[in-house]
């Protein structure tokens, strides 16, 4: 049987009255600054925002939109995850793999993300701009973090795999996916805040018909801040929920130490 | 098992930097032969082990008789997959025929249960049992895996008094027609072992 002593829900509510609190003062600051510059094309209102998300969310191409946007950024992501990890394997196994691969990361680590955007438009159609953008800001990070963990195994352990013949698997599992975790949690949290910010990016350069990234473009044309605000807000929650749904599947692996983040 | 030749250091040397551990040491272990490396600290019973392990390469000499040799080990430090618990980590060394399948649980539950670790101790995460409880799942480990050259390094550390006579016993029964080398500071259990005594000293040779 577990409690909870009266000190800690103490400290508990306070830290949850505290963050209350900003999250008042900052709405507070925004409602106050909203009134004194009285243009409501220029900065709406928190109210006004509230009104329009209240407006938005029962519609059906509301979640339309976000299914649009979110599937594109997370299938770019997963390509990500999935080609970061194996070229961060190749580049451990191998020290030719690495040579060829770091100027490849190391260049797209640098590149400005515009850079990346026009260049896909003329290659591709718009509706691909997402995937791919989103694909190549976040190669990076997985490849960093995963070839780290990797080189963060523990020796001692994988000496004794080694003596006791321990097959690839079997060690993949035990060892390696373990000590690789946290660096992935890392990844992951930085990973899918990139993810977000160029895939939305790449949809408002190249106004991908029924994204998130369209709705943004029409508000700046429409000169709706409202509608602008409630995008941006639909937008961070979507990327903190994936984050938060990325870490909770992270630590549900068999090894995850008790935080993964 | 069919009999095995000997593994032999031939003239070994080996240093880490500008320490020298090993200078040009000789030495046989045979089959069936319980081969007790003493002396003080620092004078390379590990570095012994670990060449013996297949762990180290002498920097001059040779390792022969090694090739093709089944190895496990009792290392100094218990060397365990903490977030696994005790079953697991001895599943993990079990070869091809007895890895998979219900067998391969029964056959870890048995080692364990020799060295005194039965019930709830053997299904949760070895990082949550005590010091002396991950050296017996260490030591169980080593037993389970079939092998011909087993290498016991400081193995008893950190056993009571109560459980220490029975594992030693399991183990002496298990490493029987095994190349076996024990590295201790104790006496008592290289008596116990019957061991052939080899006592390392600092710098060229050693004494027997």
């Amino acid at each position: 049987m577990t409690s909870t002593s009266p000190d800690k829900t103490g400290t508990v509510t306070r830290a949850v009255a505290r963050r209350i609190g900003a999250a008042v003062f900052w709405l507070a600051v925004w409602q106050a600054t909203a009134l004194a510059v009285h243009r409501d094309f220029l900065l709406a209102s928190p109210i006004q925002v509230a009104r329009t998300l209240v407006t938005l969310m029962p519609t059906g191409e509301f979640w339309v939109t976000i299914g649009w946007s979110l599937g594109r950024i997370a299938l770019g992501f997963t390509g990500a995850a999935l080609l970061g990890a194996t070229l961060a394997i190749s580049a451990a196994a191998w020290p030719v793999a690495r040579a060829l691969w770091e100027p490849a990361i190391a260049a797209i680590r640098s590149a400005p993300v515009v850079s990346f955007i026009i260049l896909l438009l003329l290659w591709t159609d718009s509706s691909h701009l997402p995937v791919f953008t989103s694909l190549l800001m976040v190669l990076p990070v997985m490849y960093a973090n995963v070839l780290q963990g990797i080189a963060q195994r523990d020796r001692q352990m994988l000496e004794a795999a080694q003596v006791f013949r321990v097959p690839f698997r079997r060690r993949l599992v035990a060892i390696d996916i373990p000590a690789a975790l946290p660096f992935l949690a890392t990844a992951c949290r930085v990973g899918v805040g990139l993810a977000w910010k160029s895939g939305i990016a790449a949809e408002v350069i190249g106004v991908a018909t029924g994204s998130i990234g369209e709705r943004l473009y029409e508000a700046k044309v429409f000169l709706s801040s409202a509608d602008l605000f409630a995008w941006t807000i639909v937008i961070v929650a979507l990327s903190v929920a994936c984050e938060r749904l990325l870490l909770r599947a992270l630590r549900s692996v068999p090894g995850a130490p008790v935080r993964v983040s | 098992m069919s009999a095995l030749a000997p593994v032999t250091l031939n003239a070994v040397t080996k240093r880490y930097g500008d320490h020298l551990v090993l200078d040009g040491l000789g030495l046989a272990f045979e089959q069936g032969t319980v081969t007790a490396l003493t002396g003080p600290n620092g004078v390379g019973k590990t570095t012994v082990g670990r060449l013996l392990l297949g762990l180290e390469s002498p920097d001059a000499g040779s390792v022969t008789g090694v090739q093709g040799l089944r190895r496990s080990a009792v290392f100094q430090e218990d060397r365990l997959c903490a977030h696994l618990d005790a079953v697991a980590n001895v599943r993990l060394v079990l070869d091809r025929e007895r890895r998979s399948g219900p067998t391969a649980r029964l056959v870890a539950e048995k080692e364990l249960a020799l060295v005194g670790l039965e019930g709830d101790d053997t299904s949760k995460p070895v990082r949550e049992l005590s010091g002396g409880q991950r050296r017996r799942v260490a030591i169980a480990r080593a037993m389970a895996a079939r092998s011909d050259l087993v290498v016991l390094d400081e193995p008893f550390t950190g056993l009571d008094a109560d459980t220490k006579p029975a594992v030693m016993a399991y183990v002496r029964e298990r490493i029987a027609g095994c190349i076996a080398v024990l590295i201790t500071h104790d006496p008592s259990e290289v008596e116990f072992f019957a061991a052939r005594i080899v006592r390392l000293r600092q710098g060229p040779g050693l004494v027997v």
